[in-house]
């Protein structure tokens, strides 16, 4: 059943016409057909197995081979003790993700979220129902919809189409039906006329504390590139957080305290309102942009940074 | 190679744990790469507030490892920092390079690790992290059971635009195989064929090209499709989005793993 050296080798891609295409055993190469043939040929896992070698060289299918024949694994694998392959790729879940949208009528947000399923798990019904959210920066709905998602879809949301005043910040919620197998995550993609830069969504960092990897200096500052913060709540209480300038050669700081209401959003200007006046008043030094938020590492402010290349019109974005 | 606030910190295998991360070099041509790390971010409770850390990093080029260099240690106060212009000399400036990091940690804190980029000509920075792999020793059962060789991109807006990239690292002494999909929402998939990057390499694929039959689709739809690749093991993979006017990269970022419950 192992294709040829020539078939190990790069093939031109194709179109797959179904499943039977997917490629389940790495090691082998080997297909969902091709195992479904021998599986029809020999009537178990474990035949197929000693008959192909799928599953017994990286063991890196085993799961997608329980899920494909519907049975245990044949030898001493720990599916047992957590199953997460079943005959369905339907599970119950609740699945809630959040990030930070902004429509300004030059930079526009949209959101993609997918209900692809692994290749290898073959024809799973994940038919899924959605429901999404978008707050103001003051945490006001804006808009909630209900929808389903078929199966192998992307949803997608964008700001360009929806009529609400602009300049807009705040942030989307999305809550995915089924919590497993799918790729139940969604990015977001912020574009004008001339870029588009994306990242995922950035709810429960786990992070109270995070620092911009940038060093900021006089010479930066003069530069073509503005630096903005898209802050967000995305918790049921108000967060307490400062924002810091650190020096980096000496220590010193230059500290903002803040807060934030539930779900409430905030656009911060950091090159004219944090390192300006902290390079004004230490003109040598070089300077990075903490978020401390006062509180545990379940509930902390949301973070991500916009660049935005002034001469080129070039925005660039992640999350911290 | 400056680093920070080396304080005497001394490597105690008792007390450390070790990260293996991934990433990818732009070519040092195009983009001048940062790394600048504080370990305080995670310096926190349930952590602990305190601790020790050593950053060791390997720079690959083609399969060949050309540079190793170890970080002066630092604390919680301090901060690893340094900049790949240092290697410049070393380096072939047009080619990638891939980077294999080593960072040794208090065991009760984790850490992370983001490069930073600048583009030469254009003064445009992006920020992308590292990710974490296993190192040399494979751990197959874990890769199948989280479905860790299986990531994935949602939206796919490539267009007149934007080129959208898929580029694979692999930190692996073994070659890497992998397989990309799209999803197309009129219920297409699509498939390549099988791919491989070599050890301690890159591969980067315009997916306008590895589609083409299906580019016409993909413009048309506006972004309403996802991406996914399969692999071997568990694979390191960004998505990268070429402006192309400009030909300047304003997204790079991790593609997303199966989230099993």
């Amino acid at each position: 059943m192992t294709l040829s050296e020539s078939e190990r080798l790069e093939t031109a891609p194709t179109q797959c016409s179904g499943e039977e295409d997917s490629l389940v055993c790495y090691c082998h190469r080997l297909t969902t057909g091709m195992l479904k043939s021998v599986h029809a040929k020999l009537g178990s896992l474990k035949a197929v197995e000693d008959a192909t070698g799928a599953g017994k060289a990286c063991t890196g299918c085993k799961v997608i081979l329980q899920s494909l024949f519907g049975e245990a694994a044949s030898d001493d694998y720990h599916l047992d003790e957590s199953p997460v392959v079943g005959s369905t790729c339907k599970k119950p879940g609740n699945r809630l993700m959040k990030g930070f949208i902004v429509a300004d009528g030059n930079l526009e947000s949209t959101v993609y979220s997918s209900n692809g399923i692994a290749p290898q798990l073959g024809n799973c019904d994940a038919d899924t129902p959605i429901e999404y959210l978008l707050l103001d920066h003051r945490g006001v709905p804006v808009l909630h919809r209900k929808s389903t998602l078929k199966t192998n879809q992307t949803f997608v949301f964008d700001t360009r189409k929806e009529d609400f005043p602009r300049p807009f910040y705040g942030q989307f919620m999305l809550i995915f039906g089924r919590s497993n197998y799918g790729a139940s995550r969604f990015n977001i993609y912020w574009g004008n006329k001339n870029s588009v830069s994306a990242t995922h969504e950035n709810s429960n960092t786990g992070r109270p504390r995070v620092v911009l990897p940038l060093a900021v200096d006089r010479k930066f500052l003069a530069g073509s590139s503005k630096i903005h913060l898209g802050l967000m709540n995305p918790h049921q209480a108000t967060i307490k957080f400062s924002i810091t300038a650190r020096d980096l050669d000496t220590q010193g700081e230059i500290t903002w305290e803040t807060e934030l209401p539930q779900y409430c959003s905030m656009w911060v200007n950091a090159s004219d309102y944090l390192f300006k006046p902290a390079l004004e008043a230490r003109p040598d030094s070089r300077f990075v942009i903490e978020v401390r938020s006062k509180t545990d590492m379940h509930n902390a402010i949301s973070v991500y940074f916009f660049l935005h290349n002034q001469e080129n019109d070039l925005w660039t974005v992640n999350h911290l | 190679m400056d680093s920070q606030s080396s304080v005497g910190a001394k490597y105690d295998p008792a007390r450390m744990d070790v990260l293996r991360f991934a990433s990818y070099i732009l070519p040092p041509a195009e983009y001048q790469t940062n790394l600048l790390n504080f370990p305080i971010t995670n310096c926190h409770e349930p952590y602990g507030t305190k601790g020790d850390f050593f950053l060791t990093l390997n720079i690959y080029q083609a399969g060949e490892r050309f540079a190793r260099i170890d970080l002066p240690a630092c604390n919680q106060d301090g901060f690893f920092e340094f900049n790949f212009d240092d290697l410049f000399e070393l380096l072939q400036p047009h080619s990638p390079a891939i980077m294999i990091a080593q960072y040794s940690h208090e065991k009760d804190i984790p850490v992370e690790l983001y490069l930073s980029n600048t583009h030469r000509r254009t003064g445009t920075y992006i920020a992308y992290p590292t990710l974490a792999f296993m190192g040399d020793v494979l751990y197959p059962d874990f890769h199948a059971t989280q479905l860790e060789n299986t990531l994935f991109w949602p939206g796919l807006p490539t267009n007149d635009q934007t080129e959208a990239e898929m580029i694979v690292v692999n930190p692996y002494k073994l070659k890497l195989e992998y397989q990309l999909s799209v999803f197309l929402n009129d219920q297409r998939r699509a498939q390549s064929g099988i791919f491989s990057v070599d050890a301690y390499s890159a591969r980067t694929h315009k997916l306008s090209q590895v589609f083409h039959e299906e580019y016409p689709a993909l413009m048309a739809a506006g972004g309403e499709a996802s991406v996914c690749i399969g692999a071997q093991y568990k694979v390191v993979a960004f998505m990268s989005m070429r402006q192309r006017g400009s030909n300047v990269i304003t997204t790079m970022d991790h593609l997303h793993t199966y989230q099993l419950v």
